[in-house]
Parts: C-alpha cells; sequence; structure tokens
C-alpha cells in the first residue's frame, strides 16, 4: 500500500499562516504590541514638572517668611491673579522695590504651577538658577 | 533571490537560538516568527491525523500556537522544544475531538469513530485513491493511542523514543500498541477486500 499523504491544504496556506496566527494572538490576548506608544510631551515632562513646582512653592514660601520677618510693616496686598506687586507704603525709590509678595501663592495648588509652568515654558533649569 | 536566502538562513536558527531570541523582549515576535516558519507544517500534520478535517486542523492549528506564544516564556530546556510543542499540538487536538463530540453527542463518550468517518467524507481536501481512503477508514476504527502511535510511526516515522518524549508513553508500551494497531488495520482491509 502506497505510504503517500492523501490529505491536502489549500493553495498557499501555509504563506499567509503566520499572519493570521499573529493576528489571532493579538485580537485574543492583545499580547502582540503594535509601535511603542508613543508617551506625548506633557506626560513625559510631568516628573519634572512637579519636581519645578515643588522649588518654586519652596522659593515662594522661603521668601515670603524671610520678607516678613525683616520687614514687618509691609503691607501686602492681593489680587484676582494670585501675584501681587503692589505695595502701599513702598516707593518707588526703595531698595525692597523689587521684592515680590506671594501671599496668594502659597494657597495655590501644585496642579495650577504645574499648568502654569507649562503654559509659560520656564524649565526646571531656570527656577534652579534663581534660588 | 537574497531576501529567500535571508529567509532560508532565519529558519534555519536553532531551537535554542530561537528561544534566546524570545526571552529578549526587543526580538521575541521575530523569534516566534522563525518558530512559526520551522514548525507550521509539522505540527499541522499532526493534527490534522488526529482531527481529519482541514477546517478543524487549522482551528486547532492557531489554538496551538496561542497556548505555544503563552507557554514558551516558561520552557524549560530539559525536554526539547519540538517534543514540548508536539505534546501541545496532540492534546490540543484530542481535547478539540472531546469537546465536538460533546457537542454532537451530548457527551464526550460519544462515537469518535463516526465524528471522524464524517470529517473524512466531507473533508474537500483529501485526494486519496480507495486503497486510501480504506487505510484512513481502518486507521479511524482505532483506540486513540494506537491511532497516534500509528500515525507518527507508519507516516511520520518518529523514532519511539520520539513518540515517548511526546505522548509520555513508555517505549515498550508503543511498541505493543503499534503491533496491535497494525493487526487491527491488516484485519479491517482484509476484511474490506483491499
Amino acid at each position: 500500500m502506497k505510504k503517500e499523504n492523501p490529505y491536502k491544504v489549500p493553495e498557499n496556506y501555509f504563506d499567509n499562516l503566520g499572519e493570521q496566527i499573529k493576528d489571532k494572538i493579538k485580537k485574543e490576548e492583545g499580547l502582540f504590541k503594535d509601535e511603542p506608544e508613543k508617551r506625548s510631551l506633557m506626560i513625559q515632562l510631568k516628573p519634572y514638572m512637579w519636581m519645578a513646582a515643588s522649588i518654586l512653592t519652596l522659593v515662594i514660601a522661603a521668601r515670603l517668611i524671610l520678607s516678613v520677618s525683616i520687614s514687618p510693616e509691609y503691607k501686602i496686598s492681593s489680587t484676582n491673579g494670585g501675584i501681587s506687586q503692589t505695595t502701599e507704603s513702598i516707593d518707588s525709590t526703595s531698595p525692597e522695590k523689587d521684592v515680590i509678595f506671594f501671599d496668594d501663592l502659597t494657597e495655590v495648588s501644585s496642579e495650577d504651577i504645574i499648568d502654569y509652568l507649562s503654559e509659560n515654558d520656564i524649565d526646571t533649569d531656570v527656577l534652579l538658577a534663581n534660588l | 533571490m537574497w531576501h529567500i536566502l535571508k529567509l532560508k538562513l532565519m529558519v534555519s536558527k536553532s531551537d535554542d537560538e530561537i528561544l534566546e531570541l524570545f526571552r529578549d523582549e526587543t526580538s521575541k515576535e521575530e523569534a516566534f516568527g522563525l518558530l512559526l516558519k520551522k514548525y507550521q507544517e509539522r505540527l499541522y500534520w499532526q493534527i490534522r491525523k488526529i482531527v481529519i478535517s482541514h477546517d478543524d486542523t487549522d482551528d486547532v492549528l492557531q489554538n496551538t500556537f496561542v497556548k505555544i506564544w503563552k507557554g514558551l516564556g516558561n520552557f524549560h530546556s530539559h525536554s526539547q522544544l519540538f517534543t514540548w510543542m508536539y505534546r501541545i499540538a496532540t492534546n490540543e487536538s484530542l481535547s478539540f475531538l472531546k469537546e465536538k463530540q460533546r457537542k454532537n453527542f451530548g457527551s464526550a463518550n460519544g462515537d469518535v469513530e463516526e465524528l471522524l468517518l464524517a470529517n473524512l467524507e466531507s473533508d474537500p481536501y483529501f485526494d486519496g485513491d480507495n486503497a486510501q481512503i480504506e487505510l484512513q477508514k481502518a486507521i479511524i476504527q482505532l483506540p486513540e493511542k494506537q491511532r497516534l502511535v500509528f500515525n507518527m510511526k507508519y507516516f511520520d516515522e518518529m523514532k519511539y523514543d520520539e513518540i515517548s518524549a511526546i505522548l509520555q508513553t513508555s517505549v515498550g508500551a508503543l511498541k505493543a500498541s503499534y503491533h496491535h494497531a497494525v493487526k487491527k488495520i491488516e484485519v479491517f482491509l482484509i476484511s474490506r477486500e483491499v
């Protein structure tokens, strides 16, 4: 009796089989990953934003404490923008004219600071240089 | 031409090389592609001889490779890769038949011979002459283990050691199974005057 294989396969069956199997795995299990997901710039920068926000908060707090302890007569006013540069008792020639009051910023959340930083393109190096 | 040569070089990688590639996340999919190319036909024929129909074989083969993909990371080379894959293919085929029996007969104890004969007669991808059809019918009427051993020994010309590793049965028991299978097939064919 002939030992040859009487079973046949459709034409080109094996040519496409590998891709079909990979597709099946992809669909059923999601095991094959397509291109690595590209992370948005904001997501990549987020940890640095948090760091920058933390440093900024510390700087603001430190300067506020120092300014209050050195010049208790300073009267701090607030504005809707959250950052006030106006003082009532300081004239423009005063050496303290450059002092910036950050009263309301102490109540600004980290998320707001991150948003501010991302919108104004401030990077960590600049913040560190101003410490 | 170069493309074909490159493909041949890729396919000719050893199992150990493929495994090493698979364990590296960056070359995992490439390794699986090589494994597919290298073993798809051999596993296809192992499955086809058990489930008979091409369409069923296609389903089982795809499921087999899904399991291979899932399990390959945990494969340890104390056994041969092809033995491990053959075992998965064989188990998947037998499970498939049991499931089909359950669907067709309401229980896994239904008549598998009837099921396989129906597959043989309805399969458009069978091209044997009368004698070959009778031989296939004779094989189908064998008990499961004898059927597996006969196909692997007679058609695939595998060594008893290899069959033993795949079916996890002693060589002595396999030789006995094969001997019984041959006798039963002879009786069947004589009765059918082939």
